[in-house]
């Protein structure tokens, strides 16, 4: 019994789920209703998922300060920053049901969060250039090729391309839209193969890194 | 007045951010990720509560009873903290997976393969000999790419030639993607920068 429930009721769960979603899309429309609530079950489930990373997260920095381990001032930072957006907001969102009507909240939102979600992704243009650097060296064809149809469509997007050369435009767009379909739709349809072939092997059960414990 | 300091500590930020290119792991560039996580923590929190209280918890007030399986499904995840209960966490896992894969492999059939399938091996009816062509690159260069894939056999013999014409159809295509890729970072570093001289005016805001 236990092993029916630790096992095999969870692949059954998961297999019934899986085959809901694909009978409703192509043979039984009318299973419509029943897969929109697991739908929106999954959503729910997802939502409060949230709270167990953020729970794993905050034990483990509360160790650190308690602990006084090395570094514990980075963790005592985050947390008291947490703490003051969590219940800022918190305020805002049970006075009005909108978080940002509290005024800390939104200063420290629009100030604090918004510039650094602004810069922490374009760190990766200072790597980008030094990786172009390594891709786009003619060292044999295949590299020679990468190299015309990457310049191309930078010449082609960038404008300075046009000003040097008004055909940068027309050659480039034809990278970027024709050049490059056989080898990205490559990609998507093999990569589709992949999934679906994961997904049916998940659904018989040979597949369980996913679930806790990967047993 | 807030918001003159806003923007010059979105500045500072910005800058210490940027110091990790310079000098790697530094007490500035720690700090400010630090807040960032905090920052986004929270937020995620206060933005999935409100989600699960629209979704669940006020239907449920309303008297739809089944919205207490997800409630349910949703604090049995928890139970990843006790390992000896582990387990029972793996019914809200199961679920998850269930609907990832099946929206997935839904999604995936249609677009990635039919509308592929369809859109390369379509004559083109109208555009002349330069639609032609495309037509014949797309379907040659995709038939050839794809049998680069064929790991069950060893790329020699009859097979040597047609891969190794994909090999270069697939560089071209992701000579194509880097070079978008580089743009596109390039035009983000290129908003920080205009950013970094607004905030000393030294150009218009």
């Amino acid at each position: 019994m236990s092993q029916i429930l630790r096992r095999e009721a969870i692949y059954a769960l998961t297999g019934l789920v899986t085959v809901l979603m694909l009978l409703e899309y192509f043979f039984w429309p009318t299973a419509q209703p029943w897969a929109e609530t697991i739908r929106t079950w999954a959503i729910i489930v997802f939502n409060i998922s949230l709270g167990l990373g953020a729970i794993r997260l905050l034990m483990q920095q509360s160790m650190n300060v308690q602990k006084r381990r090395e570094n514990w001032q980075y963790s005592a930072m985050l947390l008291s920053l947490f703490v003051v957006m969590l219940l800022t907001g918190f305020a805002g969102y049970f006075a009005t049901g909108l978080q940002t009507s509290n005024g800390i909240y939104n200063w420290l939102f629009i100030n604090i969060y918004t510039p650094l979600g602004a810069t922490l992704y374009p760190i990766t243009g200072f790597y980008i250039f030094s990786a172009a650097y390594r891709a786009f060296r003619a060292r044999n064809v295949d590299a020679a090729l990468m190299l015309i149809a990457g310049c191309f469509v930078m010449l082609k997007n960038a404008p300075v391309g046009e000003a040097i050369w008004i055909g940068f435009a027309t050659i480039g767009n034809w990278f970027q839209f024709t050049g490059q379909i056989p080898g990205m739709r490559t990609f998507s349809i093999v990569g589709a193969l992949g999934l679906i072939a994961y997904g049916f092997r998940a659904l018989m059960g040979k597949e369980r890194g996913f679930y806790a414990g990967g047993e | 007045m807030w918001d003159v300091i806003g923007l010059w500590i979105g500045w500072l930020l910005m800058l210490m951010i940027y110091s990790y290119p310079l000098y790697k792991e530094n007490p500035a560039f720690r700090t400010a990720e630090h807040m960032f996580i905090g920052v986004t923590l929270a937020i995620s929190i206060i933005t999935n509560f409100s989600n699960v209280m629209r979704m669940c918890v006020t239907p449920l007030m309303q008297g739809n009873i089944l919205m207490i399986v997800p409630l349910v499904l949703g604090l049995m995840i928890f139970s990843m903290l006790i390992p000896e209960y582990q387990w029972v966490s793996r019914y809200p896992i199961g679920l998850l997976v269930g609907t990832g894969f099946g929206l997935g492999i839904r999604g995936t059939i249609k677009p990635n393969l039919q509308d592929a399938i369809i859109d390369t091996i379509t004559a083109p009816t109208s555009g002349g000999a330069m639609a032609w062509f495309n037509f014949l690159y797309v379907a040659v260069g995709l038939i050839c790419s794809i049998m680069y894939f064929m790991l069950t056999f060893e790329h020699k013999g009859p097979l040597q030639g047609p891969t190794r014409i994909g090999r270069l159809f697939i560089m071209v295509g992701l000579g194509g993607y880097f070079g978008n890729t580089v743009l596109f970072r390039f035009t983000m570093l290129t908003g920080r920068a205009q950013f970094f001289l607004q905030v000393l005016k030294l150009i218009p805001m």
